[in-house]
């Protein structure tokens, strides 16, 4: 159920997919040891991404990786919407990669902010939790990151 | 405005493809419970994880939420379902303890207090031992693994024993099943208990149930050293 989930939280957090599984892997492994200790009406989500991601962030740590994840496009044509024109295509591609690059411009601890909030879609809990702080860090590391991409990007709140 | 662009660009993100991790996860778990069952269960509540409900008995009602500990699963539900009390309780065939402590892979933990059980019984490797008539039950086993649901009007307590976290419900009569290798509720055999202490030792884990106070409870427990 949360092994899509928790194995691309661990990918943003190690920076690579090799380290991402043995991180997933040890996490899963990690909660189930310490099941006995998950709080009864404690959402289990959260629980389970902290576990995750401290293997992943220990992972990177230990190989002394200081480069940060680079975002990319996938490329892929979403469906669903009608078929736009070549020009609007075109349009939009090259705002969703002004967006991405401006997202990869951030300081790293915003970036991870935005694509666990943004591209993962973690609720602020979650994210917390993957990221390994308070609650009220993520909402404040999220809008000084919106800030500084609508600085980077020219646009007003 | 730039948010819903976020929003926009994440279905454009490319993300890694999602791995499936259950043989490797299942193959680590099992390195240390090489019971075959227990490994397809104990996957079925990690990997597959708390949101995918186990199937269970048309007159339950919701899953409110759970929580494991050691091969317990209590689940905290609106309703109980109708089932009536079994006597015989179905734990096992009769054995003695001597034949017990030969068949299961684990050292039998025994009271101290008690003295020996009336009735000593296996089923798969748990251990039951049966004090008074019917009155007190105290079972153990290692890759047994069973749930118990609780209503509204029961209380499920975290306590402290021999410094690990052990669960006291009471309150209400709660419903326990064994859970198989399927991942299924077992249908039967169904019965409803009083209070009970749930707590580990080792990879041991251990239940008792019976009309005792915490206090009482705690002591039992602390006695199966």
């Amino acid at each position: 159920m949360y092994q899509g989930i928790a194995f691309r939280t661990a990918w943003l957090v190690a920076g690579n997919t090799a380290d991402a599984e043995e991180a997933a892997q040890d996490g899963f492994v990690k909660a189930y040891r310490a099941l006995w200790r998950f709080r009864a009406g404690a959402p289990f989500k959260p629980w389970l991404l902290r576990i995750v991601t401290n293997e992943a962030r220990n992972r990177r740590r230990a190989a002394g990786r200081r480069d940060a994840l680079t975002l990319r496009a996938s490329g892929e044509v979403v469906s669903g919407d009608a078929a736009p024109s070549p020009e609007t295509a075109l349009l939009d591609a090259t705002r969703r990669d002004e967006l991405l690059a401006a997202v990869n411009r951030l300081e790293e601890h915003h970036r991870l902010a935005i694509a666990c909030r943004y591209f993962l879609e973690l609720s602020e809990e979650e994210t917390a939790a993957a990221l390994g702080c308070r609650r009220g860090t993520v909402k404040s590391r999220l809008a000084r990151a919106l800030e500084r991409l609508r600085a980077d990007l020219g646009e007003t709140a | 405005m730039i948010e819903r662009r976020l929003h926009e660009l994440s279905a454009h993100v490319e993300l890694p493809a999602e791995r499936d991790l259950a043989p490797a996860v299942r193959g680590r778990i099992g390195s240390r419970r090489p019971r075959p069952g227990g490994l397809a269960i104990a996957l079925a509540l990690v990997v597959l994880a708390v949101a995918v409900a186990l199937a269970v008995p048309p007159a339950r009602s919701e899953i409110r939420h759970w929580l494991g500990l050691g091969t317990a699963r209590v689940e905290f539900v609106d309703r109980l379902p109708d089932v009536q009390t079994r006597r015989p309780l179905e734990i096992g065939r009769k054995t003695s303890l001597r034949e017990a402590r030969e068949r299961v892979p684990y050292d039998v933990l025994t009271s101290s207090l008690l003295g020996a059980p009336r009735e000593v019984h296996l089923l798969g490797d748990q251990v039951g031992f049966v004090y008074g008539k019917h009155k007190l039950l105290v079972l153990q086993s290692r890759g047994t693994y069973f749930q118990k649901d609780v209503g509204p009007e029961t209380s499920v307590e975290h306590v402290q024993l021999n410094g690990r976290e052990a669960l006291w419900i009471s309150g209400g009569r709660h419903y326990f099943a064994y859970v198989e290798r399927n991942h299924q509720v077992r249908p039967a055999p169904l019965y409803l208990v009083g209070s009970a202490l749930i707590w580990t030792r080792g990879d041991l884990t251990l239940r008792l149930e019976g009309e005792l106070s915490r206090a009482e409870a705690l002591r039992v427990a602390r006695s199966f050293g």
